[in-house]
């Protein structure tokens, strides 16, 4: 889309990709280009041209986090006629998937943002090391995607988010400068923090092509215990009474439902997880066995990963997910209304008070209503994450300030002032 | 630069008349931080008690064009908080209020100028603390453990300040308040506390902080290594972590601290003829622990270690980890002065580097005791002088700009947890492009467009906002 309003044609847009990425470059996909360059440079003459042309960029890994609305960029542009609301060029980071760095010792990695966190962790765990995270959308993400959406698991209650695991990254911003940020290093205060500033950015700032992670000793011990029970309000008395115990958790979480099946089919199950020296974990689940009694699966090593795994994808698939945030132990009076919805998954992160679902694919986002009123009565907040089309006004709760916008507006704009990249998500907000 | 009779009455008028100190006797003890060798006394200082006072206080400044540095305890290492071009000093040591500790959540809210230690004590018989432990966690408050996000020696198993930050209420510069994040909040958005945890004071004041408490360890067990060189210490640990373990702290102090410990007030019972010490530290399920501490026993036997000592009783812990935690304390028994570096460099680098400090130490005659966190790479080298002798202080710059040189070659970063203040900023460039410093500077200008916040902090002169309307 150009500022007069008339929209790009995309052989052009491929025609100028080419001169810049080669003769092969740049495939036409649904009205856009798709281009996978392989360097910084690639990445920043594409961001020039962009903003000589005004084109609408949206970075991409594996299109995990793709439909999490809102991501197109529409700031402070006239809107013509015959307008479309996608990208005009999307930059693809599966051409940089290299491991580039792998030092054991110091337990750090550095690699190319394309690259798969499953395909990481084979490429780590020779050195019996991992990175310990479980985002959304499982071992496909990209470490640029973990990186871009800074989206944690269930795995956060003992290692930390994304953020609190990054040690440094660069990033070719909307205006094509190419910004090596933080370093190498652990521990690392040497200027404004603009690691944890771009991680969750989502786009916004800029296109995310290599990280440096820490790692951790792969556990010797990994246990994960689930028990069940009929109800959400039960399931959650339990859960909650569980994972407020002094054990060093690695994660907490309820979930209601599996794939394809509706969650009354199977009751709500409680799954706590934890990673340690096998003296540790032992004691801690003889702890948990003595307030519990047996469990309904008691799972250790691959399998008690592959549990988590498959009980955290809270996300799921589905044309209307939504996330609920409250404080932890303020959720009781949530899963009433939450019982009520026809949900086809629902994860529960009792430390977190983070609620994430998915709905039955013949419902709306209005099925959302009476939840979302409960939310506000509570002060919890409601966001939708993914929706077929527009979200009616009132069912999302969340708003931010006008100085939280003005801010996150002013920061945008330094980053990509040509206004070239997705930050329109933060248009989502009013 | 004195204070005008209006802007001092205006202050008055949001603290009252004994929240600003405009006598030159007073003013004397804000002059400096825990980097002793700048001076710059204040204009004045203001003491504000609460989040409303501290947002009336910067308006008045922000109307007046005057600029302001906060304050906490004073106990930063890099000159952060000096208050140069006739800046105010906005100290934070009247809003010491715990205003919320929501055990169930885990969760407290504390206004800025609550002593860390203390935080800890106030969680403590909840069964909670909040892990990050600055050695100078006594006096250190929780605003400035925001604005240099602060490590300490736990930091290695449980993370630095930034990982335990939920919230924030920030006064920007103009005495705008914003709320920042929250733990009820949902996550979306741009990270914003994220971005000011670390900002040194520069994008305006952390009023109150919200932050994530975790449940005390069961148990812990502390053991102590005495070794003959640095070389066979630093072997122990490389060898503690290749067997996988996550210990709680790893510290190392070299014989030149060891002699100074020993020889103060503070004497620990550390043998004076080592070549080093190390403290390891292991916390949590305590069924698990004895075997971690029997691992650790061999990793130091294998590298050396002449004798090693573990703590059994709490009192007996305490007693170990003496000789590490005085080691500041006691410097002042070497020399009247002391420059504290703060490199960071790739754990596996440390013994080069080690090697490369003493190396430079002996060249420019320069005595230099070592103390720092083995388990990740932060050196403390202690470079230990006479500031009254104008050639050693030449000296020491001398070696302190080589230090930071073998340490940034060595993979590593000029600062890993004081800061960069005023201290560091000429070493900027070697670790930030021109591209990454603009872009800190358009970030800063976003919170401070006036340049009020802190001006001559962390940017190198010629980034960032300069401060408009101050005579």
């Amino acid at each position: 889309m150009t500022p007069t309003g008339t929209a790009v044609d995309p052989v052009a847009i491929q025609t100028r990709v080419r001169e810049v990425l080669g003769s092969e470059a740049g495939m036409l996909r649904d009205g856009a280009v798709v281009a996978s360059p392989t360097s910084d440079d690639e990445i920043s003459a594409l961001l020039r041209v962009a903003n000589e042309s005004a084109w609408r960029v949206l970075p991409s890994g594996a299109g995990t986090g793709r439909d999490i609305r809102p991501v197109h960029a529409s700031r402070g542009r006239e809107e013509g006629p015959g307008a479309t609301s996608g990208p005009d060029l999307m930059i693809s980071t599966l051409g940089m998937t290299e491991l580039l760095d792998h030092e054991p010792a110091d337990l750090t990695f550095r690699s190319r943002a394309g690259l798969a966190l499953a395909d990481l962790q084979a490429g780590v765990s020779g050195a019996g090391q991992w990175l310990a995270l479980d985002p959304p959308g499982g071992g496909r993400v990209t470490l640029g995607g973990i990186v871009a959406s800074g989206a944690a698991g269930p795995l956060r209650v003992q290692y930390g988010r994304p953020r609190d695991q990054l040690l440094g990254l660069t990033m070719i911003d909307g205006a094509g400068r190419i910004l090596s940020l933080g370093g190498r290093v652990v521990k690392n205060v040497a200027g404004f923090d603009l690691v944890r500033l771009a991680t969750g950015s989502r786009g916004a700032l800029g296109i995310v092509t290599e990280v440096t992670f820490r790692l951790y000793p792969r556990p010797e011990a990994d246990r994960t215990l689930v028990w069940s029970r009929e109800s959400l309000e039960e399931a959650w008395d339990v859960g909650r009474s569980l994972a407020v115990l002094p054990l060093p958790l690695a994660s907490a979480e309820l979930i209601a439902g599996t794939w394809g099946a509706p969650h009354d089919d199977v009751g709500v199950r409680i799954a706590l997880r934890m990673t340690g020296s096998e003296v540790s974990v032992t004691r801690m689940r003889d702890v948990l066995l003595q307030q519990m009694g047996l469990p309904l699966r008691d799972l250790d090593g691959a399998d008690s990963e592959l549990a988590a795994y498959t009980l955290s994808q809270g996300d799921g698939e589905g044309p209307v997910s939504f996330r609920l945030q409250s404080l932890p132990d303020r959720g009781r009076p949530l899963m009433r209304p939450l019982s009520q919805l026809p949900t086809k998954r629902l994860a529960i992160h009792l430390l977190q008070g983070a609620i994430r679902g998915t709905i039955m694919p013949e419902h709306g986002v209005e099925v959302l209503e009476p939840l979302s009123k409960e939310a506000s009565a509570l002060g919890a907040s409601l966001r939708v994450l993914r929706a077929p089309g527009s979200v009616p006004a009132g069912i999302e709760s969340t708003s931010p300030s006008t100085v939280s916008q003005r801010l996150h507006a002013a920061i945008c704009r330094g980053f990509d002032p040509g206004g070239v990249l997705p930050g329109a998500w933060l248009e989502g907000w009013k | 630069m004195s204070l005008d009779q209006s802007l001092a009455r205006r202050l008055a008028a949001v603290v009252g008349e004994d929240g600003i100190l405009t006598d030159e006797d007073r003013l004397l003890v804000y002059e400096s931080d825990a980097l002793t060798q700048y001076r710059h006394r204040p204009s004045a200082v203001v003491l504000p008690r609460t989040t409303k006072e501290l947002s009336g206080v910067l308006r008045v400044l922000h109307e007046h064009g005057r600029p302001f540095v906060a304050r906490g305890s004073g106990t930063g290492l890099s000159g952060g908080a000096l208050t140069v071009g006739g800046s105010i000093a906005v100290g934070t040591n009247r809003m010491n209020r715990i205003l919320e500790m929501d055990v169930a959540n885990r969760r407290a809210r504390v206004q800025a100028g609550v002593i860390n230690s203390d935080l800890t004590r106030a969680s403590l018989p909840h069964g909670l603390i909040y892990a990050p432990d600055p050695s100078s966690q006594a006096a250190c408050t929780l605003g400035g453990n925001v604005a240099e996000n602060s490590g300490g020696p736990h930091c290695l198993k449980y993370g630095v300040t930034n990982r335990y930050v939920t919230g924030l209420t920030v006064v920007l510069p103009d005495g705008e308040i914003a709320e920042l994040g929250g733990m009820e909040r949902d996550e979306d958005g741009l990270d914003l506390v994220g971005l000011f945890v670390g900002s040194e004071g520069c994008f305006g004041i952390a009023a109150e902080i919200e932050v994530a408490l975790i449940p005390a360890a069961e148990g812990v067990r502390t053991l102590l290594g005495i070794f003959l060189s640095m070389e066979d210490a630093s072997r122990a640990v490389t060898d503690i972590m290749a067997r996988g373990m996550l210990p709680a702290a790893l510290e190392i102090v070299d014989s030149e601290t060891i002699r100074a410990v020993e020889a103060s007030i503070f004497a620990a019972g550390y043998p004076t003829d080592a070549g080093a010490a190390l403290v390891v530290e292991f916390d949590g399920m305590d069924a698990g622990l004895d075997a971690e501490v029997a691992v650790a026993v061999e990793c130091c036997e294998r590298a050396g270690a002449r004798e090693i000592r573990t703590a059994s009783t709490d009192d007996e812990r305490l007693a170990l980890w003496r000789g590490r935690k005085k080691a500041f304390g006691a410097m002042g028994r070497l020399a009247p002065d002391l420059l504290v570096q703060d490199a960071t460099v790739p754990r596996t680098k440390l013994p080069e580097v080690l090697a490369k400090v003493g190396e430079i130490g002996r060249r420019h005659r320069i005595l230099v005791a070592n103390v720092f966190h083995a388990g990740d790479g932060n050196l403390h080298p202690n470079l230990l002088f006479d500031r009254r002798d104008v050639d050693e202080m030449h000296r020491v710059e001398a070696a302190s700009k080589e230090i930071m040189e073998a340490c940034i070659q060595a993979g590593g970063t000029i600062t890993g947890e004081h800061g960069v203040g005023y201290d560091k900023r000429s070493y900027m460039p070697l670790v930030c492009s021109h591209d990454v410093l603009e872009a800190m500077a358009r970030v800063k200008e976003v919170f401070d467009p006036a340049g009020l916040s802190n001006p001559g902090k962390v940017l190198p002169d010629g980034y960032g906002p300069s401060p408009r309307g101050v005579a």
